[in-house]
């Protein structure tokens, strides 16, 4: 499983950010129709090789601009959160484990070999915070001199935005330096201080951070699919608690809203404990933790 | 499948379709088309 859920990822990490003609034209990136269409995971459409466009980027354009709506029906991200609603209803926080671009950035980098440390998990908290502070309660209510809201998740915090988009187009086009000032450099020493907290903290900005994982959370409890918990099979031997990138303990919490449904955890149960299943299957009980084994 | 479940299914497809009446759809593209100055620390 591990396997498939690596090949996935590098395939939806590579598929999503395909535009390969960034260097001959002269808007660096890609200007086509599927920029409509959001990445379900956190992946900056300010990449030259993006695809799709952000989610997170798009949402807060649309809180900015939702004072200034004129005639019609307001713009009011209506599209996003519908889209994304769908996602997490179907799937939850199973997009973050095997989806998301910056997802599996952190996971490779997680592999260089250093002492590894826990996370303190009151910090899970922020990223609820995050997601209504930065992305919805700022880019309404703050605004600039001339009266418009701005994205602020992306100019302080986002660290996908300073990798995947502002590194490369600053080495595309170097005219940009000009331009650059205090929002550039607290970026560049943000996405440091994450990418160094990741390769000692396993999914340190998913677990913390990030704005989009905190929404899909918020579904993980009633999407369709679920890591089913067979107590009757588990023997306490704590192989999944060692296994999860989320700190999760699979056979105490096995419906956390931490949990990215990598299923690392049902790969190291010998016992058969563990299993991915849909949820809400006709003639299937809706809950999912089974005393006995269907064995 | 739970009603719940059902009616949040229901209830972001109508969400969506309310955006893309709206022309959000537009916007997102129009967005996407142009570099991000913020997510590049720009401003």
């Amino acid at each position: 499983m591990t396997n498939l859920r690596s090949l996935i990822q590098t395939l939806m990490a590579l598929g999503t950010n395909a535009y390969l003609l960034f260097p001959f034209g002269g808007s660096v990136i890609y200007q086509g129709p599927l920029k409509a269409v959001c990445n379900p995971g956190l992946n900056c459409y300010s990449c030259p090789g993006a695809l799709l466009s952000c989610p997170v980027g798009a949402f807060q354009n649309f809180m900015a601009s939702l004072r200034f709506s004129t005639g019609g029906f307001p713009l009011t991200g209506a599209i996003v959160v519908g889209y994304l609603g769908f996602i997490g209803t179907a799937v939850g926080r199973l997009t973050c484990g095997w989806v998301c671009p910056f997802g599996f950035i952190q996971d490779l980098i997680h592999k260089i070999p250093t002492r590894k440390f826990s996370l303190w998990k009151p910090l899970r908290w922020v990223k609820y915070a995050v997601l209504l502070v930065m992305v919805i309660v700022m880019p309404i209510f703050i605004l600039d001199a001339s009266g418009l809201g701005h994205p602020w998740f992306c100019k302080l915090l986002c660290p996908a935005g300073t990798l995947e988009g502002a590194v490369p187009l600053l080495l595309l086009k170097p005219g940009l330096w000009d331009t650059v000032g205090f929002f550039f450099w607290n970026k560049l020493a943000v996405l440091i201080l994450i990418l160094a907290a990741a390769i000692l903290i396993s999914r340190f900005f998913c677990r913390v951070l990030c704005p989009l994982g905190a929404f899909y959370s918020l579904f993980s409890r009633i999407s369709l699919v679920q890591l089913e918990f067979i107590e009757g099979n588990c023997v306490e031997c704590g192989a999944c608690l060692h296994a999860c990138p989320t700190g999760v303990v699979p056979n105490q919490e096995f419906d956390s809203r931490e949990c990215i449904m990598c299923l690392k955890c049902v790969d190291v149960c010998h016992f058969r404990a563990l299993d991915f299943s849909m949820r809400h299957l006709p003639g299937k009980p809706a809950k999912i933790k089974r005393t006995t084994s269907p064995l | 499948m739970p009603k719940k479940v059902l009616w949040l299914i229901i209830i972001f497809t109508i969400l969506f379709i309310i955006g893309v009446n709206a022309g959000e759809l537009g916007y997102l593209m129009n967005l996407g088309n142009t570099i991000c100055l913020s997510c590049i620390g720009v401003g």
